[in-house]
């Protein structure tokens, strides 16, 4: 019955009972875990903090510069879209979320964003440092993010190696830490160090988010096919904050 | 330990490791290790209660455990179910209630609940899943003994 819920992208009775037990003091212990996180770098750091305070307030006035032209090409694109009949463009919108739940051997992670805030099944989730997973579960107030890391068979995106010309794959997980990157073409251009990059080639998942760096490329003569291990951009026991494209 | 003190302790005992199970764990990462709070929980409330108390306290731990984590919860329920009855179990071999004696029912424990998960569940790589095992067994044991203590000083000396 879970497994089935699940699969809908829904919780099942027990499973809601449960989170709305258990919820309340996983939020507060995150809370306070934050906290003593925030003093002890507020404590240790505080030289370094202010330097990257006064850095980031300069980016921020020099992002200002262009995101009002940013905002007016991306109307201008919506707009043109529209009047040839083209679906808008997914993931422009990011919802921000907390991760309040890290389950390693289940490859997901329990976020604070839900249906409330516009999530949905199968909406990409990423950091600054590139795509995580995707929305798996959602309920009102949380949602559940299936990690790239899982081997679960339905658990495959297209990627990219970006290099010229770009080879397309379909990427699945493989264990914690790394990716695999299969490519029908036995001669697929790709080589150690290229970056892998979502292909775009899905409803929800924009191109061009990073998702990791090659390291190893085997080639399947049996089946025709060559496999690049994909070492991820995000480290994910280190992720605190995500964002949810919708 | 029974009667209504020992199904609060429990309850709130399981409550709070939920919490942390799924809040602190990636926070609490040492060195790859990474603590499996319900796994000690089970085992350390298990060295309070005979086979059928260990038993019934597993069962919820692996229906809290899959709840939680959206996960199956049948190989969660059989796993925690049967590691509780062998903590359980170790009553029989009438050793004394030490800390010493918790760290190591918690690590056995944890190892006997992941490796029965691994035959239920196959993980993709078994090598990193046995090594991952041994760390969390370690962590566990560590992390058993304030928990013991603290229990101990709850619900009174260990009946063994």
């Amino acid at each position: 019955m879970q497994s089935a819920a699940r699969t809908n992208g829904k919780v099942d009775l027990f499973g809601r009972v449960v989170q709305g037990v258990v919820n309340p003091p996983a939020n507060l212990f995150t809370s306070m875990a934050n906290g003593a996180s925030d003093f002890q770098q507020g404590i240790f750091h505080a030289r370094s903090l202010k330097a990257e305070n006064r850095t980031l307030k300069s980016q921020m006035a020099s992002v200002a510069l262009y995101t009002e032209t940013m905002d007016r090409l991306n109307q201008e694109v919506d707009s043109l879209r529209k009047l040839q009949n083209f679906p808008p463009i997914q993931g422009k919108e990011k919802v921000p979320a907390d991760v309040i739940g890290f389950f390693p051997y289940e490859n997901r992670l329990t976020i604070s964003a839900g249906s409330n805030e516009g999530v949905n099944v199968g909406q990409p989730v990423v950091t600054p440092d590139g795509l995580i997973g995707r929305i798996q579960v959602v309920t009102p107030t949380t949602s559940q993010v299936l990690l790239l890391s899982s081997p679960e068979p339905t658990n495959r995106i297209g990627a990219i190696a970006q290099r010229n010309p770009p080879s397309a794959g379909l990427l699945r997980g493989e264990s914690a830490t790394t990716y695999l990157l299969e490519f029908n073409d036995p001669k697929a251009p790709v080589a150690s160090g290229d970056l892998v990059v979502t292909s775009g080639f899905s409803e929800h998942i924009p191109r061009g988010i990073p998702i990791g760096r090659v390291i190893q490329v085997d080639d399947n003569v049996e089946f025709g096919k060559r496999q690049a291990k994909v070492y991820p951009s995000v480290n994910i026991g280190t992720v605190r904050e995500v964002f949810v494209l919708k | 330990m029974k009667g209504w003190k020992g199904i609060v302790v429990v309850a709130i005992t399981l409550w709070i490791s939920a919490a942390l199970q799924q809040s602190m764990v990636n926070r609490l990462s040492l060195f790859g290790m990474e603590p499996d709070f319900l796994l000690i929980s089970l085992a350390c409330l298990a060295m309070f209660y005979d086979r059928s108390g260990a038993c019934i306290i597993g069962f919820l731990t692996g229906a809290l455990y899959g709840a939680i984590d959206f996960a199956n919860l049948t190989h969660y329920v059989i796993s925690r179910t049967t590691a509780g009855f062998c903590a359980g179990w170790s009553k029989e071999l009438n050793l004394q209630g030490t800390i010493l004696v918790a760290a190591v029912t918690t690590a056995l424990t944890t190892v006997f609940a992941r490796l029965v998960q691994m035959f239920l569940v196959p993980p993709s790589l078994i090598t990193p899943f046995l090594g991952a095992t041994i760390r969390t067994a370690v962590y566990n044991g560590v992390l058993a003994v304030p928990v013991y203590l603290l229990l101990k000083r709850v619900m009174g000396p260990s009946p063994r």
